[in-house]
């Protein structure tokens, strides 16, 4: 519990402002955490809806985390530092290129399932076939890369390392203090959640409540090992290979896509 | 469906440029340290002739919030071109018009939970010490205005992923000194898609309306002339049409 301890102790400290930042400093933060919670209420738990569910919802879920991203990196360019813009400049390429690969496996799944709400998707994902499992698993793969470039964490971005020149996120959040650290760092473990939650929601799609339970914690702990294991044996990336490999993750989505095609028959 | 989803492929895209585009645009021109100082002595103009501003930008959160209070505004007009007066027009689906609904209220929802999490910050730091300070700066406080990032430098990864489809034009003087006098660097970029395709066709409107700027002779008679001549067209044309149409049935039937 020590990640939350310290959001805590953040939140009851004090500030420190830079005098070139504007009011757009001090509400980034705000708004980057109202929509990564805004962003939790649409995902569904099993056989239960998520608290807002609508036609195309998960449209509205990707442009929520992305006007969060928008806040985030124009306060990064509010404090007129060189290192922050950089920082911006990085986080809104990598935006760019993550975002197809969240839209092709949604995108996929809804043509393979003929629904375009989260909770509609999910329920009816493994009604027709079990190669719709094999397809789950890639999917599982690519919203976990997917969570890791989100959240900057190993081998794209490293959360500790100590030199500017080298980081994306945590570049941009180097002027923010207080509370405001507290909500962007907290806002990164919900984001967190909300991937894994998604993950969970590929395999137990219309479960009642208390298996979907049992699916939901492995699925959280298993993508929290993961993760470790991640960070504890892999070195980050080369910062031009970043642009790559976050490319090349739309690609194997695009491989879902085709696997979609494959199971409807809609291959030619 | 493989349409939509090559639509919906279509608006990723779109949706993760304007990010980079509006990022870039909003943060250049509205936020850090001007970065020109003849620009410093600009000034925001008096509350009064920012109200019509104020005014367009609340009707637009209208629109977002409330999405299907105006398109059942619109349905009526549009009713008249569809041919559908008299019956109930239902232009919009019921699900669409129901995941606006939704939508709207999703995106209130939003807006309460800001003010209510701004308000929490707040109370919570309430007595908590506030500092102003210089930016982060890395043992460089009170580095150079200069320095901040500018609109090229914030699209630089982009730009050169997108390099195929960029004309990069450079000016440089290279640094080639241990202690370097004054040096320039400067670059323009211009889009090759805008310049084969719509430059160009922008330039044989050009030309073919070129023909026509004899209209424009800025005589006020003329255009008045103008106008006497599009109402009489419209007037006698259909009377001609008329006219031959009459002629054409009188030769059928000889």
């Amino acid at each position: 519990m020590q990640p939350m301890k310290d959001v805590i102790r953040l939140m009851k400290k004090g500030s420190v402002y830079s005098r070139t930042t504007s009011i757009v400093f001090r509400l980034a933060p705000v708004v980057y955490f109202c929509t990564v919670a805004m962003a939790a209420l649409l995902i569904p738990f099993g056989s239960s809806r998520g608290v807002i569910s609508f036609n195309g919802d998960f449209i509205f879920f990707a442009y929520l985390l992305g006007l969060g991203k928008f806040f985030s990196i124009i306060a990064a360019m509010d404090t007129g530092s060189s290192f922050e813009g950089m920082g911006a400049s990085r986080e809104a390429l990598y935006s760019l290129f993550a975002e197809p690969a969240f839209f092709i496996i949604l995108g996929s799944l809804a043509l393979l399932t003929g629904n375009t709400s989260f909770y509609d998707i999910f329920s009816a994902l493994h009604l027709g076939s079990y190669i719709t499992y094999a397809l789950a698993v890639l999917a599982a793969l690519v919203l976990a890369m997917i969570a890791m470039i989100e959240n900057s964490r190993l081998p794209i971005d490293d959360p500790k390392t100590h030199l500017e020149l080298t980081m994306v996120h945590e570049v941009m959040i180097l002027d923010n203090s207080g509370f405001d650290l507290g909500l962007i760092i907290y806002s990164g473990y919900l984001k967190f959640a909300i991937y894994g939650a998604i993950i969970a929601n590929l395999f137990m799609g219309g479960m009642l409540l208390p298996w979907a339970l049992v699916v939901f914690v492995g699925t959280q702990f298993s993508f929290a090992v993961v993760i470790g294991l991640i960070e504890s044996f892999m070195a980050r990336f080369r910062m031009n290979h970043n642009a790559q490999f976050i490319f090349a993750l739309s690609s194997v989505s695009f491989l879902i896509f085709l696997g979609v095609l494959l199971v409807l028959g809609k291959f030619i | 469906m493989v349409v939509v989803l090559f639509s919906l492929l279509s608006l990723v895209l779109i949706g993760g440029l304007a990010l980079l585009c509006f990022t870039k645009a909003f943060s250049i021109v509205f936020l850090g340290n001007s970065r020109h100082v003849d620009i410093e002595e600009v000034h925001e103009q008096g509350k009064l002739q920012l109200i019509p501003m104020y005014f367009v930008g609340l009707l637009m959160l209208l629109i977002g919030f409330f999405p299907v209070m105006f398109l059942r505004l619109l349905e009526q007009p549009i009713a008249l071109f569809t041919q559908t007066i008299g019956t109930v027009p239902q232009l919009i689906p019921v699900n669409i018009t129901n995941a606006l609904y939704t939508f709207g209220w999703a995106g209130l929802l939003f807006v309460f939970l800001v003010i209510a999490v701004w308000l929490l910050r707040r109370w919570v730091s309430r007595n908590k010490p506030v500092e102003i300070g210089p930016t982060w700066g890395c043992a460089y406080p009170t580095s150079s205005v200069k320095l901040q990032y500018t609109a090229n430098s914030f699209a630089r990864s982009y730009s050169k992923l997108a390099k195929p489809m960029l004309d990069i034009g450079k000016k440089e003087i290279a640094i080639t000194e241990v202690f370097p006098s004054k040096k320039h660097y400067e670059t323009h970029t211009y889009d090759k898609i805008e310049r084969y395709f719509i430059d160009k066709l922008i330039k044989l409107i050009k030309v073919v309306t070129g023909w026509f700027l004899f209209l424009q002779n800025g005589r006020l008679q003329r255009y008045i002339l103008y106008g006497i001549l599009f109402i009489s067209g419209v007037i006698i044309i259909p009377i001609i049409i008329e006219k031959i149409m009459m002629l054409l049935h009188f030769l059928n039937n000889l």
